[in-house]
This record gives C-alpha cells, sequence and structure tokens, in this order.
C-alpha cells in the first residue's frame, strides 16, 4: 500500500510479449466504434465467466476472503486488493489493476473502457459465491489513477 | 488513465538505463526515483501517522497564530499528536486541491485539537497555516463537539495542495481499516443487506 511497494511491484512486471500485440488489437476491436455501455457489459460478463472458471475457496472472515482473492492476482500478476468494511458497504481497493505497464503497452486507454467492468464482474460473482445476496452489487466508486488503482464497494 | 504522473513512464526510462541489470535498476528506482517522488509529494512519505499509543500525547499542532519550527523537509507534515477528529486541510487561500490524505488513530480525545496547523508544500517556502475542522464540518475549538467523539479508535483526515487521486489513496490506504471492527463474511454480508436505516452515519 506504501509508495514504495507500488514503484517495487512495477518493477517485475511487464507485459507479455507474446501477447501484447493480440491484446491491443482485441482492446481496440472492442472498444472502437462501440458505445461504453456495451462494452462495460461486455467485459463485466466477461468478468464473470472468468470468476467461474477460478472459484475461491471458502470463505469465513473478510482477511480469509483477501488472501484468498489476492491469491488468485498473484497468479495472474494482476495487482492485489484490500477489503475494508465500511459499516455499510464493503470496499474492495484493487492496487496495480493495470498490472504495471500493461494499460500503456497493450491496452493504452482502452484498459479504462474495460477493466473496471471486468473486475465489477469478477467480484460480483465472487462474493455471491461466499455468500452476498443478489440484492448486494458490486460498483467501481473511483476511477483508475495513476497507480493502476481503482475501488469498488459491495452495497445494496 | 487520469493524471499522468509517469510513474510507470520513469520506470520504463530506467530500464533503458540499466539494460538487464536488475540489481542496479532498482538501486536506482529506490535510491533515486523514490526520492524523487518524495520530493514531489512530501506527504507521501508521512503515510505512517499513527504514534504508538505508549508514545506522547504531546502534539505538534500549533494553535492559532502560532508557529511550528523544523518545517521544510518531507516530515512537514507529520502529526504526532493523538486527537479526536477530523482534520481537513486545504481550506486556506492558495491551497487550490488536495495533496495527501491521511488518518490518525485517536485512542484518546484528551487532547485539545487545534484550530490550525502548520505544513510544508513543495512549491512554498514558508510553511502555510491551514484551519482544522472536525469530522462534520465543525471547528476543532468546538468543545461540546469534540468530547462528544467516542474515545475508540476514529479517523482524521489530513488534505493540503496539490494531489492526485492515488496519492491520496495511497496515504489513506496504510490507515483506512480500523474504523469498524472485523466480523466474520456471513454477519457482513446480512449486515450490507440489511435496509438502510435512517439517519445512518458513514464511515467515510
Amino acid at each position: 500500500m506504501t509508495p514504495n511497494r507500488n514503484v517495487d511491484y512495477k518493477i517485475h512486471r511487464d507485459t507479455s510479449k507474446q501477447w501484447r500485440r493480440l491484446l491491443a488489437a482485441m482492446a481496440q476491436e472492442m472498444t472502437s466504434g462501440e458505445p461504453y455501455d456495451a462494452c462495460h457489459a461486455f467485459s463485466h460478463r466477461a468478468g464473470m465467466r472468468y470468476a467461474d472458471q477460478s472459484l475461491l475457496p471458502d470463505c469465513t472472515s473478510l482477511e480469509e476472503l483477501e488472501a484468498a482473492i489476492n491469491a488468485r492476482w498473484k497468479l495472474m500478476d494482476w495487482g492485489w486488493i484490500n477489503l475494508v468494511d465500511q459499516g455499510n458497504a464493503l470496499l474492495i481497493v484493487h492496487h496495480s489493476a493495470n498490472n504495471g505497464q500493461l494499460l500503456a503497452d497493450a491496452f493504452g486507454e482502452d484498459g479504462d473502457a474495460w477493466v473496471p467492468g471486468f473486475l465489477t464482474g469478477v467480484y460480483q460473482q465472487w462474493l455471491a459465491g461466499v455468500g452476498a445476496s443478489e440484492r448486494l452489487r458490486v460498483k467501481a466508486v473511483a476511477p483508475v489513477d495513476e497507480f493502476g488503482t481503482i475501488e469498488f464497494d459491495l452495497s445494496r | 488513465m487520469g493524471i499522468q504522473m509517469a510513474i510507470a513512464t520513469d520506470i520504463s526510462g530506467l530500464e533503458l538505463a540499466t539494460g538487464s541489470d536488475l540489481a542496479a535498476y532498482q538501486e536506482i528506482v529506490r535510491d533515486e526515483k523514490s526520492a524523487n517522488c518524495r520530493a514531489r509529494w512530501p506527504l507521501l512519505a508521512q503515510t505512517a501517522v499513527v504514534e504508538s499509543a505508549g508514545q506522547s500525547a504531546a502534539t505538534d499542532f500549533v494553535p492559532v497564530g502560532g508557529q511550528r519550527s523544523g518545517l521544510g523537509d518531507s516530515s512537514a507534515a507529520r502529526v504526532a499528536g493523538r486527537f479526536d477528529g477530523v482534520v481537513r486541510l486545504g481550506a486556506t487561500a492558495g491551497v487550490a486541491a488536495p495533496i495527501a490524505v491521511a488518518t490518525v488513530a485517536s485512542p484518546a480525545a484528551r487532547v485539545a485539537v487545534p484550530t490550525t496547523v502548520s505544513i510544508s508544500l513543495p512549491d512554498r517556502v514558508a510553511p502555510a497555516l491551514l484551519s482544522v475542522v472536525t469530522r462534520g464540518g465543525v471547528p476543532s475549538n468546538a468543545e461540546p463537539r469534540r468530547k462528544a467523539m467516542p474515545v475508540s479508535p476514529t479517523r482524521a483526515v489530513l488534505r493540503a495542495a496539490p494531489q492526485t487521486p492515488g496519492i491520496a489513496r495511497t496515504a489513506a490506504s496504510a490507515v483506512i481499516a480500523q474504523a469498524v471492527p472485523q466480523s466474520g463474511l456471513g454477519d457482513l454480508f446480512k449486515r450490507l443487506d440489511a435496509p438502510k436505516q435512517r439517519g445512518a452515519v458513514a464511515l467515510r
């Protein structure tokens, strides 16, 4: 969470050269000419599908849930999260969601159009899987910042 | 992607400069870039503003018209005292936007909350005197409000100018999760799913 950690994390991260151009082409096609809502809805569904394919283990506490999610993201080099019980909402802070240079190298600015939607879908599905009711929805509450941090919350 | 502070770009430049020598790369990043970051954003170096309970309750805050010595480096925003209430910095003329958010634990509400605080900003030679308000926007010298605050740990927020969203979030995230006791996931989801009661107080 510290600035040093943000910098250190990026040191060891780089977009796979193998997939960089492919990802860029897909992202550009996904976002070109389409209204933002369509891209967001598509990426949201893709996120839910990803979550279904990457189920979390049983968790009984917020700490366990945070650790389980972080284990998933660590495997993908997709940053890390903090879960914060705010009383009337569960705050999900996803750090380095741009995976270091991922946005700049592969997706450019297009990442902003689909990454929040994708992660929203992932968290929605994951949290439903550990007991959140359908009335509780995950929403992005802040745009991606310069560190690639995105904030979501789970609330009614 | 919001404001481009170009950390990723800076790191790319370092990578080009050092080639594949990861050790040199890391050393430069830590020694040079981190220093640059702190030079740009002095408050960034002060995310750990919570003093241990065993330390003195004396505060670095100064009363109205007071003056604090030793400002000018990255420790300028240090908050040594423990107090109860929210401190918002940034309402002073010439301070256009927040630069950082910090949270201060307050196990006890015995220390008087000052009405202003001196803080050093990157583009200012002289420390700025910034006003302090409590969580509800009440001036910090409003005695009844301060006495009414709970003794349990609470948060204080420091804001000065200028800031980027990530800086503020980074500073805040270090101490953001102290206000609400942890509970089991089942209880948490039940609580979140319960209809909201009128007059409920948001914690952030």
